[in-house]
């Protein structure tokens, strides 16, 4: 509703400056009206001309007229004029003809639009590498070698082979598959990315682990890499999970494919770690292809008149990482460096919350509010339930048998309406749903789709539009938990579809609607954790308008910063944190309280109240938010001598005290000390970096000082990985260990001693260091009272659990709450920084409302069946249930219903039943469960 | 051993075990499909007598998860 | 307490199965339903029919709130203590629970059987398959709360109906 999509557009040119940007955007015809397409499909259906479909990577074909594919956003039908018979050849309009609403406009020509704005985000995104230029890959000339984009069409259940993995020569399912990782990415004999693309393995494993899943135990994956990178949050787990699972990681660089018989079969030659040569045959080949920028996004830039750096990605600093050279013009996603989804999300929010700063003083001019038609009352109406049981392409329709769970329902009583539609969340689907409900006079919808997790408000929205309260609706979910699950069986799926969308029915009949509720917005907010992540959040907030007070634990605001010299690009970060206190310090909106923890909190989204213990006294504070940015350190260590030599030191104990350089003839880094192994099963994500940044420092200082670096695998992941090339150009030794055979530093009587056993030599190494420094765990603050006050989940390492892995980055589930910074996962200090701007974005999301909708499923108190014995009160976790002296009849209950979450813990121990939960009543549910069998 | 089937009421929170669910469906992580969801907002919810009424209307078994 | 009641009741505890796992655990969510599925398979199909005694009266004991009460006050009593200020092991407070909840179970069991025609000690016993001194000796108690009431003897046997 206010955001206003320009499709098909392209920006010509910029003037003005932040706050007052004149853009002129060529828009490119559609040929199709957006206002009467329904996307019904039947132009495509009757369009004659086909083409190659690029969303599919050339795999399928689509029509001249077209959708790019079926969940596309904007989902309206244009036209591709190259393709198009009429444009080229001068006659056809077959669509003109077919088109039910009468969309097609063959006249439309190009505009140029005017846009006055304030500021600028670009988000122009990333091209994958083409392999076809380089011939020793093969891709251009053996079908069966194939880019990891098109893999993951093919694997794809929407994909042209609807998910069944086969080779493309022949057509026969692979038994085994080879991915060739680093096509494209650090290698500058072939082309001139020497940067990491940072994503390429992770989307490997996950495509090989998928892939197993689609074709059997039988299949046999392998994965050809030079260092995995594995360093996102849970990542590790997930490839130690894939190998357990039986994908082989084999550490080699693929040098000859070539074609072995008419089917196409591959065979690869590599050598082993020990240099030893391998033919190994192949059914197919996945090249993991890397990021490039696009050639219409360097454009753009350069339009925009931003600089671009070495490798034409727009170029940011580390202390500000969303924005760009010029002012009011901000960047996020691939188009600033090679990155994956999560901190894509993270710096989108980022790029939001920069531009909500410097636009705060007009803040609501322009917004526009959603309007709902007034209700319908339903309440004299017999249930009249329309059901609609959606295919989700084939997601669901092609397991279980759609049109019969569909008729079943037609079956059930009260159903007067039912329908199959191909994807019913599809804006098409949407308005017709709503014509639906009024023709009808439905009064309880039921979607039998994926899960009311994700769709639920979707559905209720249209129903809204329709005039129906939002809570006569139900969903029963047969895609995430039957046809997903269920494939092999379709007739059990089926028979699943229909119980479940029977018990749905049940309880749809005994709906009823239930008033909306909202709360007011304390406009101010709570940091816990005086970092820069901290620090960083509070000033975005205090910048936007909105108080902010920082809670630190320690006396002294910039946590973990305070001992880091430098960011990976090398800007100074002791001056950046020094501007960035002094600016705290002299916001008038901000607060520090220092030797300060908050012992306990209260409260819901829009009115927290938390008591905070700082020194002797304690503050209560009232606060609309709160973003957790506890932080993180380095974890001691008790293996390789730490603690009990002082040559051994840990992270940048050695950069800050140089001294101890002086004299050194050898240093000794060990990386992944108490990362990556059983009691913490993460990648510190960081240490590789920091490493090889302070190895390079003092190769620049003292080249005559040799520098070992003893690693796992080397996780210079995206623009870094110039950092490790640098550092191997200035003689820094890298030498690989594994797991199973860890370094051994010993103390002799000529200093101290590090063997290690080298893979490539097979042999022991024997090092005399003068100095060993460890990049040990990083480990997140104790979170556990925190979590426990505000009920927010940690995971096993204890690091935060957001509320999406991907895409909710900052977010908890729980609604008010955010987290930022080293508490979330181990990251480097622009990370941090762009998380903590992006917390402070999604914040402002709740701080900038007066009011803000609460969930109005909370617990009913039937006043004249309760007895006032308070086992509600005692039992609820949340204090939302209190006991009010009623006049005349003692103690009854009461609900606050902004305090409930609906949980129903006390509906179900309240000794004489007089408790009920809105749109989870006792009958209600007994309906759903009575219908299962 | 029985041949028939046995159906199970599972009754799962919305926020744990429902999305646990959800997400083995995200992974296409197989398994049997005995189980007939109650969604509820939280296993607390679960009045002892819904698990009666359950066997009571003929399931074989109930699961409640958290 | 449900479990114990199933076990009670001889419909089985393995029938009824709690689980806690996050959002997050998807495997854990297939293993777990796996298991369940497995354990309920091997205790065969489930006759509803012919529990039906035992179900109503398991019904019947969970709405009863002297068990409402003793489960809802389990924290309380053990973490802060009870109206007198005494803290309750959780030992001797989930005896007291499993006498509780046995006592009423039966005396539902009780119950029921008499709403079924079984009318006479005896008959109720062979029905529920209790001991005939306890079947007097609750149904006693049971008369003084009103659950039931002595209806006068058939051929020299006392006969009850319930209330």
């Amino acid at each position: 509703m206010n955001i206003e999509l320009l499709t098909l557009s392209k920006v010509t040119s910029i003037s003005g400056d932040s706050g007052d940007f004149t853009v002129i955007i060529k828009q490119s015809p559609r040929f199709v009206d957006m206002e009467k397409c329904i996307a019904c499909g039947t132009c495509a259906e009757k369009c004659p001309a086909k083409t190659s479909d690029p969303f599919n990577e050339g795999l399928a074909k689509r029509k001249a007229i077209y959708v790019p594919y079926a969940q596309a956003v904007p989902l309206k039908y244009a036209i591709d004029k190259n393709r198009c018979i009429y444009f080229q050849k001068g006659k056809c309009r077959a669509c003109e003809k077919f088109c039910p609403t009468n969309a097609i406009k063959f006249d439309e020509t190009e505009k140029d639009i005017t846009l006055n704005v304030g500021s600028v985000i670009l988000t122009a995104g990333f091209t994958p590498f083409n392999p076809d230029r380089f011939d020793n890959y093969q891709h251009a000339k053996f079908p069966n070698v194939i880019t990891s984009m098109e893999f993951e069409r093919i694997l794809s259940a929407g994909g042209p082979f609807a998910g069944h993995v086969h080779r493309l020569s022949d057509g026969k399912e692979p038994k085994k598959i080879a991915w060739l990782q680093c096509v494209g990415s650090r290698d500058l004999n072939r082309c001139d990315n020497e940067y990491c693309s940072s994503v390429c393995c992770m989307y490997a494993i996950k495509e090989s682990v998928i892939a197993k899943e689609h074709l059997g135990p039988d299949f046999a994956p392998a994965i050809f890499f030079m260092d995995m990178r594995t360093h996102g949050k849970d990542f590790e787990k997930y490839y130690e999970r894939a190998k357990a699972q039986g994908v082989r990681f084999v550490r080699s660089r693929v040098h000859t494919i070539t074609e072995i018989d008419e089917t196409g079969t591959l065979n690869l030659v590599y050598a082993t770690d020990t240099g030893e040569r391998v033919s190994e045959d192949f059914d197919m080949v996945v090249l993991s292809v890397g990021m490039e920028p696009a050639a219409s996004a360097i454009e753009a830039a350069k339009t925009l008149g931003v600089e671009l750096n070495s490798y034409q990605f727009v170029k940011t600093s580390n202390i500000s990482p969303v924005a760009t050279s010029r002012k009011g013009i901000y960047v996020a996603g691939a188009l600033q460096g090679p990155k994956d989804i999560p901190q894509s999300v993270v710096e989108a929010s980022a790029a939001a919350c920069s531009a909500g700063i410097s636009l705060s003083a007009s803040r609501g001019t322009l917004v526009k509010d959603k309007q709902f038609p007034a209700e319908r009352s339903v309440q004299d109406e017999k249930p009249r339930i329309g059901v609609f049981v959606c295919n989700c392409g084939i997601n669901i329709g092609g397991i279980a048998d759609v049109p019969a769970v569909a008729a079943y329902a037609r079956g059930l009583g009260d159903v007067v309406y039912t329908e199959e539609p191909l994807f019913a969340c599809s804006q098409d689907a949407q308005d017709k749903m709503v014509e639906v409900i009024r023709e009808h006079r439905l009064n309880r919808i039921v979607v039998a789709a994926c899960t009311p997790r994700t769709h639920e408000p979707l559905f209720q929205e249209t129903i809204r539009n329709a005039g129906l309260n939002a809570y006569l609706f139900e969903m029963a979910n047969i895609r995430n938990q039957c046809t997903w699950v269920h494939s092999g069986d379709k007739e059990k799926a089926t028979e699943k579809a229909k119980d479940l969308v029977r018990m749905a029915i049940r309880r749809a009949m005994l709906l009823e609607p239930i008033p909306s509720l909202s709360v007011n917005v304390n406009k101010s907010a709570l940091v816990i954790g005086g970092g820069v992540a901290g620090m960083t959040a509070a000033l975005s907030l205090a910048d936007q308008g909105f108080s902010a007070t920082i809670v630190e634990r320690s006396g002294n605001l910039g946590g973990s910063a305070r001992d880091v010299h430098a960011t990976w690009s090398g800007e100074d970060v002791q001056q950046f944190l020094k501007d960035l206190i002094d600016r705290i310090n002299q916001h008038p909106l901000i607060t520090v309280l220092t030797w300060a923890q908050v012992v306990d909190a209260s409260g819901f989204v829009g009115n927290f109240e938390t008591r905070v213990q700082a020194g002797e006294k304690t503050h209560i504070l009232q606060h609309g938010i709160a973003i957790m940015a506890t932080g993180g350190q380095a974890a001691v260590t008790d293996e390789y001598l730490f603690g009990k030599h002082p040559a051994v030191t840990r992270w940048h104990d050695l950069e800050n005290n140089p001294e101890k350089l002086t004299d050194a003839g050898s240093v000794v880094f060990i990386q992944c000390v108490g990362s990556r192994d059983d009691k913490r099963p993460y990648c510190s994500r960081v240490c590789c970096t920091t490493s090889v940044s302070q190895a390079i420092a003092i190769k620049e200082k003292q080249p005559d000082t040799d520098v070992f670096i003893l690693y796992r695998d080397i996780r210079t992941f995206g623009e870094r990985e110039v950092l490790y090339k640098k550092a191997r150009e200035k003689g820094v030794i890298f030498i690989r260990y594994s797991l199973e055979s860890k370094p051994v530093v010993t103390e002799t009587p000529d200093g101290l001693h590090v063997r290690v056993f080298d893979p490539i030599l097979q042999k022991e190494l024997l090092i005399h260091a003068d100095l060993v420094n460890l990049a040990t765990a990083i480990e997140p603050s104790p979170n556990a009272d925190i979590a426990a006050f505000y009920k927010v989940p940690v995971n096993a390492e204890n690091f935060f659990m957001e509320a999406h892995a991907k895409l909710r980055p900052v977010d908890f589930a729980s609604d008010g709450l955010f987290v930022c910074g080293l508490a979330h996962y181990p990251k480097s200090l622009d990370e941090s920084i762009a998380q903590a701007m992006a917390a402070a974005g999604r914040a402002a999301t709740v701080l900038a409302r007066e009011t803000i909708q609460i969930s109005p499923l909370v617990s009913q108190v039937n006043r004249d069946m309760c007895i006032g014995c308070g086992l509600c009160t005692e039992v609820c976790p949340f204090g939302a249930i209190i006991q009010e002296d009623v006049d005349g009849k003692g103690f009854k209950a009461k609900n606050i219903s902004a305090s409930c979450k609906g949980c129903g813990l006390c509906a179900s121990s309240c000794p004489k039943k007089a408790i009920d939960m809105l749109h989870f009543r006792d009958d209600q549910i007994v309906a759903a469960v009575c219908a299962a069998v | 051993m029985e041949q028939v089937e046995p159906k199970i009421v599972a009754f799962l929170c919305n926020w744990c075990a429902y999305a646990g669910a959800d997400l083995a469906g995200v992974s296409r992580i197989q398994h049997p499909s005995n189980m007939r969801t109650v969604r509820v907002m939280c296993s607390g919810r679960v009045d002892p007598i819904f698990i009666v009424q359950a066997l009571k209307s003929g399931c074989d078994g109930v699961l409640v998860a958290g | 307490m449900t479990q114990k009641l199933l076990k009670l009741s001889g419909i089985g505890e393995n029938r009824l199965h709690l689980a806690w796992l996050s959002s997050a655990e998807a495997q854990r969510f297939v293993d777990i339903t796996t298991g369940v599925i497995d354990q309920v398979k091997a205790q065969g199909q489930f006759d509803a029919e012919q529990f039906s005694l035992e179900l109503a009266a398991a019904e019947e004991t969970l709405k009863a709130e002297a068990l409402r009460w003793m489960v809802g006050k389990e924290v309380k009593l053990l973490a802060r203590g009870d109206v007198y200020g005494r803290k309750w092991e959780k030992e001797n407070f989930e005896k007291i629970l499993d006498d509780v909840l046995e006592r009423e179970y039966h005396k539902q069991l009780i119950r029921q059987a008499i709403i079924a025609d079984f009318t006479s000690v005896r008959a109720i016993s062979r029905r529920i398959g209790l001991g005939l001194k306890r079947i007097s000796y609750l149904l006693a108690d049971m008369e003084k709360t009103n659950m039931v009431e002595f209806k006068g003897h058939t051929e020299c046997v006392p006969v009850f109906g319930a209330l």
